[in-house]
């Protein structure tokens, strides 16, 4: 007889891969049960959590609290909301006061203003004075006006004239203003 | 025959792998548990996390909100509300305009003429919020100077356009009023009340000022 023969080594081999495999595949199988249940557990009772309904009651609360004082935030968004447009107002308003009294003060004592117009930043004006010299005066302090850039931008002389029955002279310029 | 011996084999394998059954559906059923279940609580987790974020949030603001109005003082809140109401008002008020232009007219020894101005549909959102008058005076030059300055401190917030000066002694001076509409909201539960500028406090106190009769 051969005594080289094995007839039982192979299955005991295959017996044992495969019950190795099954007891992996149960260890597997327990894991997954386990890791299923408890993490569905674990989140369950997170989302559980009381502080949310917490936080809306005292939301809520605040909200109840904030109605009592409607009147007074109803003012303060109005204070809120006038106030830069009264700066812009204030700001951007004309100035005409101020013009006038920059054109007056640049007028020498013997040279009047008979007509002022000022409409969207030009200016027409007309001075009248018996003397020459006092209306040249006041044309070059008007032109230094323009040069120093503080009143005027531009200025154009349009005419002088005399006035031979009442011995006046006249002198009308327009300008824009700055 | 065949039939037979495909049963025979099937038969033999159920013999050989049944161990394997038990687990193999225990895994399938976790992972078909975790697919419909723990997933969708996961997401709802992680929404709700969110949620309480996003809450806490709104808490923090309303607090501070409610915290900054009831620290506002009563008392400078109501007179900062009727300065400012009287300044720029929300309707255009001809009595308040022409209450203003008698009054000025008469701290500066002006002579009014007449005056016309439309005022329009009051209290209509959409209508320009501006009315213009062209008020005939008589006076001269300072006087007339007098009368544009006190107006610019006068309430409601006025400005001067146009001045048509005419032999020194008489004019025609357009005046233009603002009364823009104020559309009132709710406070926005996510907004933090913004605290009054430095320019808003400047502008407070230039406006007190002016109702004080002080023109700086």
């Amino acid at each position: 007889m051969n005594k080289s023969i094995n007839l039982l080594a192979k299955k005991n081999v295959h017996n044992g891969y495969q019950e190795k495999f099954l007891q992996g595949c149960n260890w597997v199988a327990v894991i997954f049960l386990l890791l299923t249940a408890g993490s569905s557990l674990l989140l369950f009772i997170i989302t559980l959590n009381p502080s949310l309904s917490s936080i809306k009651q005292q939301e809520n609360n605040m909200l109840t609290n904030l109605s009592f004082k409607q009147g007074k935030i109803a003012k303060y968004l109005f204070i809120q909301n006038r106030l830069p447009a009264i700066t812009k107002i204030i700001k951007t308003r004309h100035h005409i006061d101020s013009t006038i009294a920059a054109f007056q003060h640049e007028l020498p004592e013997d040279v009047n203003i008979n007509t002022i117009h000022i409409v969207n930043k030009t200016v027409s004006m007309t001075v009248y004075s018996n003397s020459l010299v006092s209306l040249n005066t006041f044309f070059t302090n008007m032109t230094a006006l323009v040069h120093n850039k503080t009143i005027l931008k531009k200025m154009v002389l349009e005419t002088i004239s005399a006035n031979q029955g009442v011995s006046f002279y006249t002198l009308s310029f327009k300008g824009d203003l700055l | 025959m065949k039939g037979e011996t495909i049963h025979q084999k099937l038969n033999l394998l159920y013999f050989q792998y049944k161990e394997f059954i038990l687990p193999c559906v225990v895994i399938f059923v976790c992972l078909i548990l975790f697919m419909n279940i723990v997933l969708p609580q996961i997401k709802d987790f992680f929404s709700l996390q969110n949620q309480l974020a996003t809450n806490k949030n709104q808490l923090q603001i309303l607090q501070k909100n409610f915290q900054q109005i009831t620290e506002l003082p009563d008392e400078e809140m109501n007179t900062d509300f009727s300065l400012v109401a009287s300044a720029l008002p929300i309707d255009r008020d001809p009595v308040a305009i022409l209450t203003t232009i008698s009054r000025v007219a008469s701290v500066t020894n002006l002579s009014l003429k007449d005056y016309s101005f439309e005022i329009g549909k009051i209290s209509s959102l959409n209508s320009a919020s501006i009315i213009q008058i062209d008020l005939s005076v008589d006076g001269n030059i300072q006087t007339i100077r007098n009368f544009i300055q006190h107006l610019s401190y006068g309430f409601p917030l006025s400005d001067v356009t146009a001045v048509d000066i005419v032999s020194s002694s008489s004019a025609t001076i357009r005046v233009s009023f603002f009364a823009p509409p104020f559309v009132n909201r709710a406070v926005d539960k996510n907004e933090v009340l913004k605290l009054l500028t430095a320019d808003d406090k400047n502008t407070l106190l230039q406006l007190n000022a002016w109702q004080n009769g002080s023109p700086e």
